[in-house]
Formats: C-alpha cells, sequence, structure tokens
C-alpha cells in the first residue's frame, strides 16, 4: 500500500510547505460501533491536511475536531511547546484515513487507529489554499517507509506489510519493510500547490 | 462534572498510583476509573476497547501505560528554542 505526494514548485514548494497530506479524522472503530449499537448516528469523518512532522514525536490533531465528535479523551500527556514548560494536553483515540493504493494500483482508504494529542489550534502554511489540521508525528510514521524526495518535490508512504483487506492497522503495531516497497504501484496521490 | 473533567480527575489519580503499579506491572496498559485500576492488559487497544464495551464512551476512563511520564516536544523545534 503506497501514498503518493507532491507539493508543486519543487524545490521550494516543498520547502515552504512540507509534505502535506490529505486525511480524514474519524471516530476509532470501536467506539462507532457502540455509537451505531446505541442508535446514535456518529458525526461524519472531518477532511482536511495534515503535515508529516518527523520531528513530532506524537501524533497531532486541532482540538475542535473530536470535540465535534463528542469525544471524552482517553488520558492526558505532558507536552511541551513554545514556552517550553510542560503543560497537560488531552490524547483522543481515533482514526485517521488517507487514500493507499495496492500492488495493483487500485486505490482505496486505509484506516490507522491512532491517538491523537489535542492542539489548540490549526496553522496555514505559506501559500496552502486551506489550513492545517493534523501533524503526523513519528508513531503514526511507524506505519510506514517514508520517501522524501526534496528535488522533485514528491514524497510517499509506504506500508507494504498491511492485510490488503483492511488495509491499515494500529499506530502501536506498525512496522514497514523497505525492500517490498519499491514493488508497489504510485496511484494513491496528494498534490498541493503553493 | 464532564466526561472531561472527570478523565483529568482520573489521571491525577492514576499519576499518584503510578509509584505503587510500576512495582509489579510496568509496561502494562490499564483501565482506571473510580480512582481505581479495573484491568490490566497487554496492550492499549485491548486496553481501550474492553473499556468502551464495560463504560462507554463518555464515562471518564482512563487508558494508559503504566511508565514513568516523560514531557513530549510537539516539534524538534521546541527543543531548539525555535517556535512551533
Amino acid at each position: 500500500m503506497i501514498h503518493r505526494g507532491r507539493i508543486s514548485d519543487p524545490p521550494g514548494g516543498l520547502i515552504a510547505v512540507g509534505p502535506l497530506v490529505i486525511v480524514r479524522f474519524r471516530l476509532h472503530p470501536a467506539d462507532e460501533r457502540l455509537r451505531r449499537e446505541g442508535q446514535e448516528t456518529p458525526a461524519d469523518p472531518v477532511r482536511g491536511l495534515a503535515l508529516v512532522d518527523t520531528g513530532a514525536q506524537g501524533t497531532h490533531v486541532f482540538e475542535s475536531i473530536p470535540e465535534r465528535f463528542g469525544l471524552t479523551p482517553i488520558r492526558y500527556v505532558p507536552v511541551m511547546g513554545e514556552s517550553r514548560k510542560a503543560e497537560d494536553r488531552p490524547v483522543y483515540r481515533m482514526a485517521v484515513v488517507m487514500q493507499m493504493a495496492d500492488r495493483d494500483g487500485k486505490v482505496s482508504e486505509a484506516t490507522f487507529a491512532a491517538n491523537l494529542i489535542g492542539a489548540p489550534s490549526t496553522f496555514e502554511p505559506p501559500g496552502s489554499s486551506e489550513p492545517v489540521i493534523g501533524l503526523l508525528g513519528r508513531d503514526f510514521l511507524s506505519h510506514f517507509d517514508f520517501h522524501y524526495h526534496g528535488a522533485t518535490g514528491e514524497f510517499e508512504l509506504v506500508r507494504p506489510d498491511a492485510p490488503e483487506a483492511r488495509g491499515g492497522g494500529d499506530v502501536a503495531d506498525g512496522r514497514a519493510r523497505t525492500e517490498r516497497s519499491r514493488k508497489l504501484t504510485r496511484k494513491a496521490r496528494t498534490k498541493v500547490g503553493r | 462534572m464532564t466526561p472531561r473533567e472527570k478523565v483529568k480527575q482520573e489521571m491525577e489519580a492514576f499519576r499518584a498510583a503510578l509509584p505503587g503499579l510500576l512495582l509489579d506491572h510496568g509496561d502494562q496498559w490499564v483501565v482506571f476509573i473510580d480512582g481505581k485500576v479495573v484491568g490490566f492488559y497487554v496492550d492499549e487497544e485491548s486496553a481501550y476497547t474492553a473499556a468502551m464495551r464495560a463504560f462507554g464512551p463518555r464515562a471518564g476512563f482512563v487508558v494508559a501505560q503504566v511508565a514513568r511520564e516523560k514531557p513530549e516536544p510537539i516539534s524538534a523545534r521546541v527543543l531548539f528554542g525555535i517556535a512551533p
């Protein structure tokens, strides 16, 4: 399974904007199932841009999104922000959905259960037409091989060992293998202009 | 008390219990509610799913690993004192 992204105007575009992925944030499958059993219609997933951030340990989401879903945090974690003082932030158990292509080039949605740390605000990268509502940190990247082609403005998130039927996994158990990644197609794309 | 406030309160109770839990349950995952551990699990997914089934999505339980907490920088830039 592979997701291929491309930022226009290389190499400056990728330098200024960073690797952006179109994702959808949604309820964790266990949560969604329970709500349906309780005759509750879960809120629609929220689509938006997420920045791949290899400098971030955790994965973050603009906090209004889990609030829109009516989610309760599952714990708090101390996070160090600009002030360099630890501040407790809520953690939400949710799912991140992204488009990925399989070996045959068939594009489907892959769902990854993830712990998302609530972030108090969004930000707008230079030249981007919409705000970034999530950061995909190293816990999320543990699912993938991440290929970054600075000169061409392209990047790839490759998950060669994903179960084809499900297409996703859990942040805690994701591992990728580089050797197999080269065999995969390059159909699923995110294109973001400056 | 809102579910969110309850989680905050349970989190403080969990942190208070953590030194004792570390003695015998290091690295395990727990479901913590009403000031006590109600289950130990080998991974977070099992703990979360069990808690959801037992208490529902708005009960205000904590799912956490029995491990020492370390503040996590939002981004590596924070470590260098640069605004994120």
